[in-house]
């Protein structure tokens, strides 16, 4: 039996039933939950597995660069923390400070291991020499500047 | 008591000079100067006092020397005032502020030189005559900074003026010659008393049982105290070559690296006794 025999054996509809008919699809579309677009659209977008997606060229170069770079920082950071354990396990300045490029340095006061007496001994020396040394940085005392002359 | 009384009377005119050194220096150039900075011909002070001293005269300089910025300030703007008016207004105006300045200066200059006087009294045992000279070519100019506060107050003309400030650079080279080589005495004597204090050192150390090495390094030490001495004596030299002559530098710049090669030779002297005491002596010492 074909679809034209079936149809032509099928009875007529009548307006009513028509009309209920109309009224089940329409109870049937209403209770379908309504499909998100958007949610829709990101399924879409999901499942097709072959998206023209822009290639990202790491350049062989940039990637060198990063590299030295994260190695300085590494490096500076290892230089300042030894620099800094090694100053903490310096001695302390001696009293008598050295400024001057050619003055010789003079070994820590709190590592030499002098008796009391040579320390009283050589304290007096020391003390002169330290004002000696602030004398002549200081230019000791210096006449006031006189170069504007009080002309008429 | 008495040294006690008159350091308090001291201190509470230093206090006073210092609220009052917001007054304007045309006011205060004119006054009389304090008693506090007139030379003074006592015996030398204990190095407290004598400390105090400087301390006191060295504030007083500084409280002059802001005077006479004030009053310099002042004469130039009535120097410009009567540059754009040129009435005789302005002129008198202009000469009252250069005298008053001439009087801040010279008032300056006599504190200063009263200063480094009574400085050169701290290391004086090391070269009494020398430093007795010094001091007295000091006293010298301090009477002519004196004697010069006189003469600007009889000054009336503009042209007496010029000739006045004429005069004045002439004799500032002198002034500086005698100040320049002041500064370079009192280093070397200071240099002289460090050297004095090593000796008795180096005299102990040599006594003890000292090994080869020691020995050696206290040769050296000897050899540096001579090399310090020479430097003295250059230094010194320098400041009496160019006294007589038109020589406007400043000595003691010139000099100045003798005395820091004398001093490099004291520091190394008292790094090479440290050395010595350390290493080549007798622990028990």
């Amino acid at each position: 039996m074909t679809i034209e025999d079936q149809t032509k054996n099928t009875p007529p509809v009548t307006v009513n039933q028509r009309a209920e008919l109309d009224i089940d699809i329409n109870q049937q579309v209403d209770s379908e939950p309504l499909l998100n677009p958007i949610k829709s659209e990101q399924q879409d977008f999901e499942t097709q597995p072959n998206l023209p997606v822009k290639p990202v060229k790491k350049d062989k170069k940039t990637i060198l660069l990063l590299g030295l770079l994260i190695f300085l920082i590494i490096l500076l950071t290892l230089s300042t923390l030894v620099s800094t354990v090694a100053r903490s396990r310096l001695p302390k300045e001696s009293s008598l400070p050295d400024t001057s490029p050619t003055q010789p340095v003079l070994p820590p006061i709190n590592n030499i291991d002098l008796t009391e007496n040579w320390k009283l001994k050589l304290a007096p020396v020391k003390s002169n020499l330290k004002t000696l040394q602030e004398n002549l940085i200081q230019n000791e005392f210096l006449p006031p500047a006189l170069d504007k002359e009080l002309g008429i | 008591m008495i040294l006690i009384f008159l350091f308090l009377v001291n201190s509470v005119f230093a206090q006073d000079i210092a609220t009052v050194s917001s007054q304007p220096a045309t006011q205060s150039a004119e006054s009389s100067p304090s008693a506090t900075i007139q030379p003074t011909q006592t015996p030398l002070p204990t190095p407290d006092l004598l400390q105090q001293k400087i301390d006191q005269y060295t504030k007083d300089y500084h409280y002059a020397r802001d005077l006479y910025s004030q009053a310099y300030l002042e004469y130039t703007n009535k120097k410009q005032v009567h540059t754009q008016y040129g009435t005789i207004v302005t002129e008198t105006e202009k000469l009252k502020a250069t005298r008053l300045a001439m009087i801040a200066r010279n008032n300056m200059m006599r504190t200063y030189l009263l200063t480094l006087r009574v400085k050169l009294d701290k290391y004086l045992s090391q070269a009494p005559t020398e430093t007795e000279k010094q001091k007295i070519e000091i006293n010298k100019w301090e009477a002519w900074f004196e004697e010069q506060n006189t003469i600007v107050n009889s000054l009336l003309s503009p042209a007496d003026f010029t000739k006045n400030a004429e005069e004045f650079k002439s004799k500032y080279n002198q002034i500086r010659k005698v100040i320049s080589t002041a500064l370079v005495q009192n280093q070397v004597n200071l240099s002289r008393l460090i050297a004095k204090q090593i000796e008795p050192i180096t005299a102990e150390i040599a006594t003890n049982s000292l090994k080869p090495e020691g020995q050696q390094l206290l040769s050296e030490i000897r050899v540096k105290l001579d090399l310090s001495e020479k430097s003295l004596k250059s230094a010194i030299q320098i400041t009496q070559d160019n006294q007589g002559s038109y020589y406007t530098n400043d000595l003691y710049s010139d000099s100045k690296g003798n005395l820091i090669r004398s001093k490099d030779y004291l520091m190394e002297i008292v790094s090479n006794i440290e050395g010595i005491l350390i290493r080549f002596t007798n622990p028990t010492q």
